[in-house]
């Protein structure tokens, strides 16, 4: 995929056996909207302010949804969410916050920084299907972005 | 009967009438016209109306006669049969003959003469005429309530009348006897002059106010009217209008003093609408000006709009009306006012109410004060046990209140009380040096303060405090001096007592004081040695400090490693448990069944990993959460937990038995996790049981409960019954019945925190009961209360 295609779901996720398992989900649902990967917060970052290697790509087009773990190498999720959530350019970008931990507070400061759903991965593979192609079908293909 | 038989007599009588009516006419035309001029027509006509008549007499009559005496003349007999036909006749002739007579007397008798004659009549006539035309003018005159008088060209006074002597006080003759006549009216030579120039001057006369003085010497002033005649002749006419000018005069000053007065006053017509307010009036109700309030009804003026129309009844009845008003101003405040009205009547006879008000707002908020002040001095001192007097310093007697006179023995208030009186109560060994302080007050008006002893009337020596001070001196004398008294025995005798008291003390404070001394020797060495301790305490508590730190530093750590483990180590597990999934879904047909058991076995161990983390988690966070301690509803908590728990299949296989469950006081989220555990354990290990048996009860020992889970499950070997409740410790395989074995470890980590104990009682296949205890609600309850 190119770096300057338009990107309807980006998601932050630094392990790799997670990501397929995502991405496998999503496609089993037949959620076939473009998706990008990164793998850590840093270029997260640079990939929605197009900075860095992203340089080339337009803010005007931002993904519709992004899917975000909360434990990432150099700069964590809640340091990306508050950053995505305080720039007036990227404020209106849903994010759903998807990570191992059940931790009080987490789900707590995500929320305070305005993540628009929490999501705990599950151990149970069907049910980790099965929550993370509803995340798709919602965010993607149900809900109506801002104009 | 022949024709002239029938109208002779008619004819002759009309004849008679015709001629009458011509001398009438005649003597009617002699009165009017110029009868000398036509007196000869006159004559010539009545002589031949006469002619005609004798002619016509002879003709008629001469044959109407005929018919009786033939042609004769008229007889005798014709006089005695008719008389009327001779007499008649003849009386018409004498009377023709006068007439002629009369006509050439009146034509002879001498025109000059008689012209004389008329004159003097009409002179006589006229000249009565005039003095009765004169006299009634006189009388005008003379009578006419204004002042008439009039002087000729030489100063004389010669017409004044009544008025005029009844308003100067001079009679004609008086001013007549003086030279100038009118310097009497006008002594001030200046205005003299301007009199008469003013009176010479304008021929068409002069209108002017005067102000001539009068024979007592008073000034009043006329308004006259002067002419002057052509023969010097000066005639004026006056009205005195001195009382209308002061009339006037003390009618403004009248108003002026209604308008600016002090007091409120207003004038309200019969329909209770202002006519009248003056400027206080405007002031006191808060208004601009009057127009605001005339033609407005009372009404509105007062708090109760009632008031006007009850006062206008009042004053109907009683033609006045005295009482208070409480007074609303046009921006709605309220004041009271005393009010005074009357009933009048105006020019046209109207019913009208002028009121006077005056504001006494303050007035009453003063009395009430003194009145206050009164109650609260009365009030003091009654409670004081005081008693007040006032002394005339003249007669030396005394008001007193009956505090007073109680406080010498009596038991309802004296008649008469002086200094005396007084001076005799007290003991003869106090009484000279109270008298000599009274003197010595009496004479330099300076205050009087004493406390001595007076005898009672009922015998008792009583210890009083008297003060007196004079009164502010009037016209440089003090009369009075006003004081109080108190009886202070019970003082006097509680000092004394303290004396002594204090004496005997100072005494015990010497010994106290030797032994202090040697005690304060012993403190010190204590003191040090204390200090010593205090110092080792520090240390000891820097210790604790230390370790406190070094405590919170784990804590941090341990939450940081739950978490670490709660998201890490579940990552792997996820991963194991996906790919499995995807092994199967896209390998399953390469697989045999030998492969597709192990895929399975994967796959749930790896879900079992993940509750046991889970599972470790919960035990790590009960260990550190805070509890949130309040009563609790067990019964309640443990019915809506089962009810959570159980599928209705379940609820159908289960005979659940629920005592009344005494309150307990925890956290309700962790004791909601007891009975999650405790009765899922229950159904757990019942569910082999045909008909299972769950019964819940409770026991009250003391201040805690005993709660108790009753099972009719599996059981378990009561040697193993210690390891029950550690961590990862099962008594039964996971083939038989599953679990992580951290559930009990929770509950008893849950009941120790709260205080309490747990332990269990089994046999193998015979079922189990769980005990715990927990400190009981109520009793706490209160405890924390009190």
């Amino acid at each position: 995929m190119l770096k300057t295609e338009i990107v309807d779901i980006l998601l932050v996720e630094d392990s790799p056996q997670d990501a397929e398992l995502m991405i496998r989900a999503l496609r089993k649902r037949n959620v076939a909207n473009p998706l990008y990967l990164v793998k850590d917060g840093a270029e997260a970052l640079d990939f929605l302010f197009c900075k860095g290697d992203y340089s080339d790509r337009s803010l005007t087009d931002p993904p519709r949804v992004i899917l975000l773990d909360l434990k990432l190498p150099k700069v964590s999720g809640l340091e990306v969410l508050k950053k995505i959530k305080s720039d007036e350019r990227t404020r209106t970008i849903p994010v759903v916050v998807v990570t191992s931990s059940r931790e009080d507070p987490d789900i707590k400061a995500a929320y305070e920084l305005g993540a628009n759903s929490y999501v705990v991965k599950m151990v149970d593979f069907d049910s980790f299907l099965e929550c993370m192609s509803n995340i798709g079908l919602y965010w993607v293909l149900v809900n109506q972005p801002p104009v | 009967m022949n024709l002239f038989q029938i109208l002779t007599p008619l004819t002759y009588w009309i004849l008679v009438g015709l001629w009458l009516y011509i001398l009438g006419f005649l003597f009617l035309r002699l009165r009017r016209s110029n009868f000398e001029k036509s007196l000869p027509n006159i004559l010539i006509i009545v002589l031949g109306i006469d002619a005609l008549r004798t002619v016509l007499e002879s003709i008629f009559f001469g044959s109407w006669f005929t018919s009786k005496s033939g042609f004769l003349p008229i007889s005798v007999y014709d006089f005695l049969v008719r008389p009327e036909i001779v007499i008649i006749p003849k009386i018409l002739n004498v009377i023709t003959a006068l007439l002629i007579i009369g006509i050439l007397l009146y034509r002879w008798f001498p025109a000059e003469k008689r012209d004389r004659e008329l004159q003097e009549r009409n002179l006589q006539k006229r000249t009565r005429q005039l003095k009765e035309s004169e006299e009634r003018f006189r009388m005008i005159c003379e009578y006419a309530p204004v002042l008439i008088d009039s002087f000729d060209e030489a100063g004389k006074c010669i017409v004044w009348n009544k008025q005029c002597e009844k308003t100067f006080g001079w009679t004609m003759d008086e001013i007549n006897a003086h030279e100038n006549s009118l310097a009497l009216f006008y002594p001030d030579p200046t205005v003299y002059k301007e009199v008469e120039a003013a009176t010479m001057r304008d021929p068409d006369g002069c209108f002017k106010e005067w102000h001539p003085q009068t024979k007592d010497n008073r000034t009043v002033t006329i308004n006259w009217a002067s002419f002057r005649l052509p023969s010097g002749t000066i005639i004026s006419m006056g009205h005195d209008i001195t009382e209308r000018k002061r009339d006037q005069a003390q009618l403004v000053l009248m108003n002026d003093a209604l308008e600016n007065s002090l007091n409120a006053f207003d004038i309200v017509n019969a329909e209770g609408v202002f006519t009248y307010v003056n400027q206080s009036y405007i002031t006191l109700w808060g208004y601009e000006n009057a127009d605001e309030i005339v033609g407005t009804p009372a009404s509105a003026h007062c708090q109760d709009p009632t008031f006007p129309q009850k006062i206008i009844k009042e004053l109907y009845a009683n033609g006045k009306y005295e009482g208070e008003l409480t007074a609303k101003r046009k921006d709605g405040s309220i004041f009271e006012a005393l009010i005074y009205a009357r009933l009048a009547h105006d020019s046209n006879g109207e019913a009208i109410f002028p009121t006077t008000f005056i504001e006494i707002t303050s007035l009453k908020q003063a009395q009430q004060e003194v009145l206050k002040e009164k109650n609260r001095l009365q009030f003091a001192l009654e409670v004081c046990q005081t008693g007040a007097w006032d002394l005339d310093l003249v007669t030396l007697s005394a008001h007193r209140t009956i505090g007073h006179d109680r406080i010498f023995g009596y038991e309802t208030k004296a008649p008469e009380w002086h200094y005396k009186n007084f001076l005799s109560h007290v003991v003869p060994e106090d009484k000279e040096e109270v008298d000599r302080k009274f003197q010595y007050s009496f004479s330099n008006h300076s205050d009087w303060n004493i406390e001595c002893r007076i005898r009672r009337t009922d015998g008792e020596i009583r210890w009083i405090w008297a003060v007196g001070r004079h009164a502010s001196p009037v016209d440089g004398k003090v009369r009075y001096m006003g004081g109080v008294v108190q009886d202070i025995t019970e003082r006097k005798l509680n000092e004394l007592e303290v004396q002594k008291a204090h004496d005997l003390l100072e005494i015990r404070v010497e010994e106290r004081t030797a032994e202090l001394k040697i005690r304060q020797q012993e403190a010190e060495d204590l003191n040090r040695a204390m200090i010593n301790m205090l110092e080792d305490l520090k240390q000891t508590n820097q210790g604790l400090e230390v370790a406190k730190t070094a405590l919170r530093s784990t804590n941090q750590e341990l939450e940081a490693f739950s978490y670490s483990v709660s998201h890490d180590l579940r990552a792997p597990l996820r991963a194991i448990n996906g790919f499995v999934q995807i092994l199967h879904e896209d390998y399953g047909e390469h697989l045999d069944d030998e492969g597709q058991r192990v895929c399975k076995v994967i796959s749930d161990s790896a879900q079992d990993m993940g509750r046991l983390i889970d599972d470790l988690l919960a035990f790590s966070r009960v260990g550190r959460a805070t509890l949130q301690s309040q009563a609790i509803d067990m019964e309640e908590l443990a019915q809506i937990t089962f009810t959570e728990i159980c599928s209705p299949e379940e609820q159908q296989r289960i005979d659940f038995h629920l005592d009344p469950l005494p309150k307990a006081l925890g956290d309700q989220a962790l004791m909601r996790h007891i009975w999650m555990n405790l009765l899922g354990n229950a159904v757990k290990f019942s569910s082999k049981q045909e008909k299972a048996v769950i019964s819940v009860r409770a026991q009250q020992k003391q201040d805690e409960v005993i709660y108790a889970v009753h099972d009719n499950g599996a059981g378990f070997d009561a040697q193993y019954a210690d390891k029950l409740f550690g961590v990862f410790q099962r008594l039964h395989r996971s083939d038989e019945f599953e679990g992580t074995g951290v559930g009990l470890a929770i509950v008893q980590r849950i009941i120790n925190r709260h205080g309490g104990r747990i332990w269990a009682e089994g046999k193998p296949n015979q079922g189990a009961t769980f005990y715990f205890t927990m400190k009981t609600g109520e009793d706490l309850c209160s405890k924390l209360k009190s």
